[in-house]
C-alpha cells in the first residue's frame, strides 16, 4: 500500500511536469496513466485493457450530446445572433448610468442560452459589445472585465458543455442538472448587473450613459431577439418537459440555429464547414481528455490513492464543511493554471468520492447536483483568474490596446460577486434544488 | 460527419428502439475519426503559463516531444485495438435490439488510428523544421473554444 | 496471503449486492484460506471501463474476478438467456439459481470457456413499476412506453403491446417523471437508489411474487488465475459458492427486494398483487416470446434448454 502511494504521488509530480512543459493534458494524463499502471500491475494487465477501453469509453449515449451542443454553439456564433442579442437589450437598459455593460452581460446570458461555451460566448459578444463599450467611453477596464466575467455565463447557464462532462463522470441525469443550473445562472446574471451598478457609482466616469431609444427602435430591437427565446424554449425548454432527450433536443437546435443563420445572416456553406471543423476539435480533444483521465484513474485505483484520501479524510475529523471549503480552494488553485474542462475531467473523479462520503443533508442525487452547480461556478472561474485565464486572452485578443493587466483587474469585481454567490449557493442547497425539485414532481 | 449524425438523430428521436445503440456505435467511430485532425491542427489543449518567456527553440523542442508522445500512442492504440477485434470477432457481442456486431467498428477505427499515426508523424517533423528555423508547412489554429 | 485477487463491478459500494453478497462472500473465503486468499473488491467500475466490458476484462486477466450482468453483452450469452424468459422464470430466485448450476455442465458451459464460473444468479425478478397508470391486465399495457431491462426484455415488452425503450438505469427517474416512459420493467430492489417511490404511482407484480422474466448474473476468475490455484484453495472458492450459498444468494436479492417495495408502500404507492387469472392473461401473450426465443437460436437446442431449465426449476422449487 505504502509503495502504490509513493508511485500515485510520483504519478502525479510527473503529470505536472509534463503539463508544464507544455505536453498537451490529454497525453500526459494517458502517459502517466499507462507507464503508472504498468509499475503498479503487470503491463499485460493495462495492454488487454487498451484493446477495447477507447470503443466502450467513446460508445456512450451520454456523451453524444456533447458534438451536438459544441455544434449548436458554432453555428449560433456564426449567425449574427449576438447582434440582435446586444442590441435588444442595449435598447433597454443603454440609458442607465454603465447600462451598455449591463446590456452586454444580458447579451451574453442570452448567447449563454444557445451556446455551451464559455470561450465562444466571450468571442462572439465581444465582437459586437465591446466597439460599442468604446464608443460609449467605458473604461477599458470595466470594458474588457465585464466582457471577460460576461463570457462564463455561456457555461453558468445551460446549455453547458462543462455541465455535461460532470453529469457523465458522476452519474447524474444531465436534464436535471440544466435544470440545476438554470435559477443560479439567473442570479449570476443579476448580481454582475449589480456589480457593474456599484461600480459605476464608485468609479466616476467608468461607465457613462448611453443614449435612450425612441419607442419604435425599443419594440423593433426586442422583436429581434424572439427567434432566441423559441429555440431555447424548444430545445431546453423540450428537454425540461420531458418531450425528448438532449442528444435529439440538440440536434434539432442545431438544424433550427442553422436555418436562423441562413435566413436572417445569409450563413454560408463555407462557415457551416467551419463549424463543423471546430466541432470536430473540440470534440476531438475533449473524449481525448476523457480518455486521459479513465487511464490516470486506473493507475490511482490501482495505487490505492483514492483509498487511502477516503481513509485520511474519515480519521481526520474535518468537518463536511471544511472539507467542501478545501475542496473549493484547490479547485480555485487549479484554475489559475488550467481550463474549465480539462480540470473537470481531471479531478472531479479524485474529489467525488471524498464529497460522496460526506453528510450535507443531502440524498446522494442531489448532493451530487449541488456539488456540480458549486464546482461548476469554481471552475468558470478559472476562466477569468490570472495568470492562465483564457476569457482574459480572448478579449485581449479583440482588443490589443489593453493590457491584459488591466483585464484582470476589471474581472475582479465580478470574480468577487462569485465569491458571494458561492457562499449563497453553499448556505442554501434549496436555491439550486429547487426547479430539479420540481421537475421530478 | 456530426451532420449524419445529428440527421440520424432526428430521424430517430421518436420511440425506436435502436436509436441509442446506433448512436453509441457511429459516434465512438466517429470520435476515432476526428482525433487525426485535433493532431494535424494543434487542437489538443495545452497549459502554456510555464512555457511563455521561453525561446523558439525550446518551444519547437517540445512540440516535437508533444508529437512523439502522440506517435508512441497512436502505435500502441493501433496494435492493442487489432488484437481487440480479434477479441471482438472471436466473442461476437452485438448490439441488443439490431444484433449489430460490435467489431464493425473497428476497422474504421483502425483506419483513424493509422491516420493519426500519420498525423503525429508529420506534426513531429513539423517541430523539427521549426527546430532548425524552416519555416513550417502547415498553421496550426488552437482550439479554445471549449471551455 | 499467498494468492491476492481483484474483483471488479459496476454497482457502487453501497448497494446490498456489494456490502451484502459480494463482501461477506470474499470475506468468507479468506477466512476458509486461513489466510492464503486475499480479495480486494474495486466498486463502481473503479478499474476502469464500463459494465459491458467486465466480461472480457476477466477473461483477458485485466482483472481476476468480476461479478456481472450477462446481457451486458448480448450475443455471448445465448444460452444462459433461457432462464431471463418470462414463464421459465416465475418467482423462486433459489430454484432458478440451483438449476442454472444443475445445467451447467451438460447445457451452459461453452459460453463460459473464456473464463472459470464460480456462479450464477439471478435476481428477484421484474416487476411493473408505473409512473401514473394502474396496470391489472395486458390490455393496460398496449401502447405505452416501458424501459426495457436487457435484450430479452425487448420481447417482453413488445409482446406486452408496448414500445421499448432503453435507458442507463440512472435516467429512470427523471424520464418517468417527464413521461419519456410511462413505465418501467424492473425488480423492487431498484426502488431505493432511485428513490423510485417519487416517481411511480404503481408496483406491479404477480401472486407469489410472480414476475415477468429475470436478469442472469455471474461471479467469474480468470482461467489462469484460477488454473494457477493449488486444489486446497480451489476447494475453498468452490466450498463457498456451491448450493448453501446459491441459496443465501436468493435470500439476500428477496430481502432487498422487500425492502424496496416496503419502502414504495410505506411512502403511499400502491402495491398491486395481480390476480391468478390476471397473470394467465399475461403468461399468455407473453408465451410467444418463449418461442420466438427459442426459434432465434438454431445453433443449439433452445427448445431442449426451455423444457430442461422449466423441469430443473420445478424440481429444485419442490423442495428436494
Ligand atoms: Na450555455
Ligand atoms: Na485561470
Amino acid at each position: 500500500m505504502m509503495d502504490g502511494m509513493i508511485l500515485g504521488v510520483g504519478g502525479l509530480l510527473a503529470l505536472l511536469f509534463l503539463i508544464a512543459v507544455r505536453v498537451p493534458i490529454a497525453y500526459t494524463m494517458i502517459l502517466v496513466g499507462v507507464v503508472g499502471t504498468m509499475i503498479q500491475a503487470r503491463p499485460a494487465i493495462l495492454l488487454n485493457q487498451l484493446k477495447d477501453l477507447g470503443y466502450a469509453q467513446f460508445s456512450n449515449y451520454d456523451l453524444s450530446v456533447l458534438p451536438m451542443f459544441i455544434l449548436m454553439g458554432g453555428l449560433a456564433a456564426r449567425t449574427g445572433l449576438s447582434r440582435d442579442l446586444f442590441r435588444a437589450a442595449n435598447a433597454w437598459l443603454g440609458g442607465l448610468r454603465g447600462g451598455v455593460a449591463m446590456a452586454a452581460l444580458v447579451g451574453c446570458a442570452g448567447f449563454g442560452a444557445l451556446s455551451g461555451s464559455s470561450t465562444a460566448t466571450a468571442s462572439t459578444m465581444g465582437q459586437v459589445a465591446l466597439p460599442e463599450l468604446r464608443r460609449y467611453r467605458f473604461s477599458p477596464q470595466l470594458a474588457t472585465g465585464t466582457i471577460a466575467a460576461g463570457g462564463t455565463l455561456g457555461i453558468l447557464i445551460p446549455p453547458s458543455v462543462v455541465l455535461i462532462v460532470y453529469a457523465i463522470i458522476v452519474e447524474v441525469n444531465i436534464v436535471t442538472m440544466f435544470a440545476a443550473a438554470l435559477i443560479p445562472g439567473l442570479i449570476a446574471v443579476g448580481f454582475f448587473m449589480a456589480t457593474v451598478w456599484l461600480y459605476v457609482r464608485l468609479v466616476p466616469g467608468s461607465g457613462p450613459p448611453g443614449e435612450r431609444v425612441p419607442r419604435q427602435e425599443l419594440i423593433s430591437a426586442s422583436l429581434g431577439v424572439i427567434p432566441v427565446v423559441v429555440i431555447f424554449a424548444i430545445v431546453i425548454g423540450g428537454i425540461y418537459a420531458g418531450i425528448y432527450n438532449p442528444t435529439p433536443a440538440a440536434a434539432i437546435g442545431v438544424v433550427l440555429v442553422g436555418l436562423y443563420g441562413v435566413v436572417r445572416a445569409g450563413l454560408n456553406w463555407r462557415q457551416f464547414v467551419e463549424a463543423l471543423l471546430e466541432t470536430a476539435r473540440t470534440t476531438g480533444m475533449i473524449y481525448l481528455i476523457l480518455f486521459g483521465a479513465e487511464l490516470l484513474k486506473i493507475f490511482m485505483a490501482r495505487a490505492g490513492v483514492p483509498q487511502a484520501a477516503a481513509e485520511f479524510l474519515s480519521t481526520s475529523g474535518m468537518g463536511p464543511y471544511t472539507v467542501l471549503v478545501l475542496v473549493i480552494v484547490a479547485f480555485l488553485i487549479l484554475g489559475c493554471l488550467m481550463d474549465s474542462l480539462s480540470m473537470v475531467i481531471l479531478a472531479i473523479p479524485f474529489f467525488w468520492p471524498v464529497i460522496a462520503d460526506l453528510d450535507f443533508g443531502l440524498g446522494p442525487n442531489e448532493l451530487k447536483i449541488w456539488f456540480g452547480i458549486i464546482i461548476l461556478i469554481v471552475v468558470e472561474l478559472g476562466l477569468i483568474t490570472p495568470p492562465v485565464g483564457l476569457n482574459v486572452f480572448i478579449i485581449n485578443h479583440l482588443a490589443k490596446d489593453v493590457p491584459m493587466r488591466q483585464t484582470f483587474a476589471g474581472v475582479m469585481p465580478f470574480f468577487t460577486s462569485e465569491l458571494v454567490r458561492v457562499a449563497l449557493l453553499v448556505a442554501f442547497p434549496a436555491v439550486t434544488l429547487l426547479l430539479p425539485r420540481l421537475l421530478a414532481g | 460527419m456530426t451532420a449524419a449524425s445529428a440527421v440520424s438523430n432526428l430521424l430517430f428521436a421518436r420511440p425506436f428502439a435502436a436509436d441509442h445503440e446506433l448512436t453509441k456505435h457511429i459516434i465512438a467511430i466517429v470520435i476515432f475519426m476526428f482525433l487525426p485532425y485535433c493532431q494535424l491542427v494543434g487542437a489538443n489543449v495545452t497549459v502554456d503559463i510555464f512555457t511563455e518567456g521561453m525561446g523558439e527553440r525550446t518551444k519547437a523542442a517540445m512540440e516535437v516531444f508533444a508529437s512523439l508522445f502522440a506517435l508512441a500512442f497512436a502505435a500502441l492504440l493501433l496494435v492493442q485495438m487489432w488484437k481487440g477485434m480479434g477479441s471482438y470477432m472471436r466473442y461476437v457481442e452485438v448490439t441488443p435490439v439490431l444484433k449489430l456486431p460490435l467489431w464493425t467498428a473497428f476497422p474504421p477505427i483502425l483506419v483513424s488510428l493509422g491516420f493519426l499515426l500519420l498525423a503525429a508523424l508529420i506534426t513531429a517533423a513539423e517541430g523539427v523544421r521549426h527546430l532548425l528555423g524552416r519555416p513550417a508547412w502547415l498553421t496550426a489554429p488552437r482550439a479554445e473554444e471549449a471551455a | 496471503q499467498d494468492f491476492t485477487f481483484t474483483l471488479h463491478h459496476f454497482l457502487g459500494p453501497k448497494a446490498p449486492a456489494h456490502t451484502k453478497m459480494l463482501v461477506p462472500w470474499a470475506k468468507r473465503i479468506e477466512d476458509a484460506s486461513n489466510g492464503r486468499i486475499k480479495i480486494e473488491i474495486y466498486p463502481s467500475m473503479s478499474l476502469g471501463g464500463s459494465p459491458p466490458q467486465l466480461f472480457r476484462q476477466v477473461a483477458d486477466g485485466v482483472v481476476d474476478i468480476v461479478w456481472t450482468v450477462n446481457g451486458y453483452t448480448p450475443g455471448l450469452f445465448p444460452r444462459s438467456e433461457a432462464f431471463e424468459l418470462p414463464t421459465v422464470f416465475t418467482n423462486d430466485i433459489a430454484a432458478t439459481n440451483l438449476a442454472m448450476r444443475a445445467m451447467f455442465d451438460d447445457y451452459l458451459a461453452p459460453e463460459y470457456e473464456a473464463v472459470h464460473v464460480l456462479f450464477l444468479h439471478v435476481h428477484a425478478g421484474q416487476a411493473l413499476q408505473m409512473a401514473s397508470k394502474e396496470v391489472n391486465g395486458p390490455d393496460d399495457t398496449k401502447g405505452l412506453k416501458l424501459r426495457v431491462p436487457g435484450p430479452t426484455g425487448n420481447a417482453v415488452v413488445e409482446a406486452m403491446g408496448a414500445t421499448p425503450v432503453t435507458m442507463p438505469v440512472p435516467d429512470l427517474p427523471q424520464s418517468l417523471s417527464t413521461g419519456a416512459v410511462d413505465g418501467a420493467l424492473i425488480p423492487f430492489e431498484i426502488i431505493p437508489p432511485l428513490q423510485l417511490q417519487e416517481t411511480t404511482k404503481y408496483q406491479i407484480e404477480g401472486p407469489d411474487n410472480e414476475r415477468f422474466g429475470t436478469t442472469t448474473f455471474q461471479v467469474s476468475m480468470n482461467k489462469a488465475k484460477w488454473d494457477g490455484l493449488p486444489d486446497d484453495l480451489k476447494k475453498v472458492f468452490t466450498d463457498n459458492s456451491g448450493e448453501a450459498w446459491l441459496k443465501e444468494v436468493a435470500k439476500i436479492w428477496r430481502d432487498a427486494d422487500n425492502a424496496g417495495i416496503k419502502m414504495a408502500v410505506d411512502s403511499g404507492n400502491e402495491h398491486v398483487v395481480l390476480s391468478r387469472e390476471e397473470m394467465q392473461d399475461f403468461n399468455a401473450d407473453l408465451l410467444p416470446v418463449v418461442e420466438q426465443w427459442i426459434s432465434e437460436h438454431k445453433d443449439f437446442d433452445a427448445r431442449e434448454i426451455v423444457a430442461k431449465a422449466k423441469d430443473e426449476i420445478a424440481h429444485y422449487k419442490s423442495g428436494d
